[in-house]
């Protein structure tokens, strides 16, 4: 019997482990893969008061923030219109974003675009009554309703940016439809590839906290596929172009600086550690740039100049924007340097080289600042602040691919508008000004 | 500069004329062609408007060979003119 129940014991036992197996096993849930609903015990008042901050701080970047950086810089007869391409786009891409917008960036789909599970923002739940609400599988401490708003201003500040490169000679509804389409075409699936966790960019690990491509590299590529296509201004390497007023554009890259704290801090979408080194970096990196642009405009000119400042300032924001989150305060310091030197190249010698009038150098800043800043992401980030290592190639891949496809589908869209309603404006209306062509505005 | 400067006053000239009278001119071709630039001035020179007279003034100046004479700007009302070296940075370039 003994023997009889020795041998049943190896039996019992898988019997047992059979029964038990369940309750050994790992029972900490998938993380979401989409928006879901939840209780409103879940959402963190810290977090969420921040990112509404961060969202503020974010639209005051383009209204007035780039509108009065941008306006400052064009002739007189063309600051009225400068400043009202911000103001509409702001507008323009707000209900486009809602619509669908929101949806192909950031809900699940395929890699290259995501679903229409929000169009117009269905699902998207606050029910006080019965306390649930809806929140992002990216941020599910905050409602979702606030990061639709976060994420929108980026929508926004992007496309925006893409009008300095035109500034001066683009016909007002050709700018508003090239926009749409573009912020719906180029901007939500780029910002699929990396922010979205299915995306192809990001399931390959590239890391880019706050928009170094999806922004800057973006926005740059479209600039000068925009300047080649709608041909020099006329008079330019003839007449001075002189700026209205750089006290403007000072006031403008002040908003800007301030603004990016929202832009970088607020991408942490928590109100944390990481939020607070990527201010630190933020702050560090703009000076050092700054710094770095009067320190070689002073070698190279013998001078410091306002608009030098500005420029310096803007391309390390630009450039820290990817590394942000991932970077500390060493990789701050040699992202702005190399940043000021870079983009004072981008926008003056190597604008030479490409021979398009690029109004505002938005590819020279914009562009290239989001090339440093995307690559050299891949070599000062910090796995302890990070919590994962970057690779220069992935890297390398994320700015490069987001480069061509902006710049292949902005040259797309562009022949599109161009062949169904032209896209400048005749000579006379460039001579007498966007302002009181287009407007009917001027500034006396 | 000359040539610039004549550019620079067809210009205005342009826009003056535009909203007073609503005529257009062809700016780029009163910049080139003299005899078209004189029909321009004889139409312009009948228009009250000081600021209209005052730039038919400068550019029949251009037209006789000789600089065109500088207006003192008036006390608050134009803003002032740019100096050379600051206006020549801004030929071709923004930065």
């Amino acid at each position: 019997m003994r023997q009889g129940a020795g041998m049943l014991r190896p039996g019992l036992a898988a019997l047992l482990l059979l029964a038990a197996g369940p309750l050994l096993a790992d029972d900490t849930p998938a993380a979401p893969t989409a928006p879901f609903v939840t209780t409103l015990d879940k959402i963190n008042s810290g977090d969420t008061a921040w990112m509404l901050a961060s969202t503020a701080l974010v639209l005051l970047m383009t209204i007035p923030g780039l509108a009065l950086f941008y306006a400052g810089m064009v002739r007189k007869k063309n600051v009225i219109g400068t400043a009202l391409q911000s103001f509409t786009i702001t507008c323009l891409v707000t209900v486009l974003w809602v619509v669908i917008g929101y949806s192909l960036a950031f809900t699940p789909g395929t890699p290259w675009i995501g679903g229409l599970s929000r169009v117009l923002l269905g699902g998207v739940t606050f029910d006080k009554n019965q306390n649930l609400i809806s929140v992002s599988h990216v941020a599910s401490t905050i409602p979702e309703t606030v990061l639709i708003m976060f994420q929108l201003t980026f929508a926004i500040i992007t496309p925006a940016l893409i009008a300095g490169a035109f500034a001066e000679r683009m016909r007002f509804g050709a700018m508003v439809v090239f926009m749409s389409l573009w912020s719906l075409l180029v901007y939500a699936p780029v910002a699929h590839w990396v922010w979205e966790p299915g995306g192809w960019l990001a399931a390959m690990g590239d890391q880019d906290f706050a928009g170094g491509t999806v922004v800057h590299i973006n926005a740059g590529a479209a600039g000068i596929v925009c300047a080649y296509m709608l041909g020099k201004r006329h008079g330019y390497g003839r007449e001075p172009f002189i700026p209205y007023n750089l006290a403007f554009t000072m006031t403008g890259a002040a908003l800007l600086w301030v603004g990016w704290f929202g832009f970088n801090a607020g991408s942490a979408t928590a109100a944390d550690g990481r939020a607070g080194m990527a201010m630190l970096v933020t702050q560090l990196a703009t000076a050092t740039a700054a710094l770095t642009w009067m320190l070689t405009e002073w070698m190279l000119r013998m001078r410091v100049s306002l608009l030098g400042a500005c420029s310096g300032a803007v391309a390390g924001l630009v450039a820290i924007t990817p590394a942000s989150g991932f970077v500390d305060q060493f990789g701050a310091l040699a992202i702005g340097a190399v940043a000021g030197i870079g983009c004072y190249w981008g926008a003056t010698g190597l604008k030479k080289l490409l021979g398009a009038d690029d109004s505002l150098d938005v590819f020279g800043i914009h562009g290239i600042g989001g090339m440093i800043g995307a690559i050299l992401t891949g070599v000062f980030s910090n796995k302890a602040i990070s919590g994962a290592e970057a690779n220069l190639l992935t890297q390398c891949i994320g700015a490069f691919a987001t480069l061509g496809y902006s710049a292949v589908m902005s040259l797309l869209i562009l022949c599109v508008v161009k062949w169904t309603m032209g896209l400048r404006v005749d000579a006379e209306a460039e001579f007498t000004g966007l302002d009181l062509s287009q407007h009917g505005e001027q500034i006396p | 500069m000359t040539q610039v400067e004549r550019f620079s006053l067809a210009t205005h000239l342009y826009v003056r004329l535009r909203r007073s009278s609503g005529r257009v001119v062809d700016a780029m071709w009163m910049a080139q062609n003299d005899e078209y630039a004189r029909e321009i001035l004889r139409l312009a020179a009948s228009d009250p408007d000081p600021e209209t007279q005052n730039l038919v003034q400068r550019f029949q100046a251009l037209l006789g060979g000789r600089p065109a004479p500088r207006k003192p700007a008036p006390a608050a009302a134009r803003p002032a003119s740019v100096e050379p070296d600051v206006a020549q940075h801004y030929i071709g370039t923004l930065r």
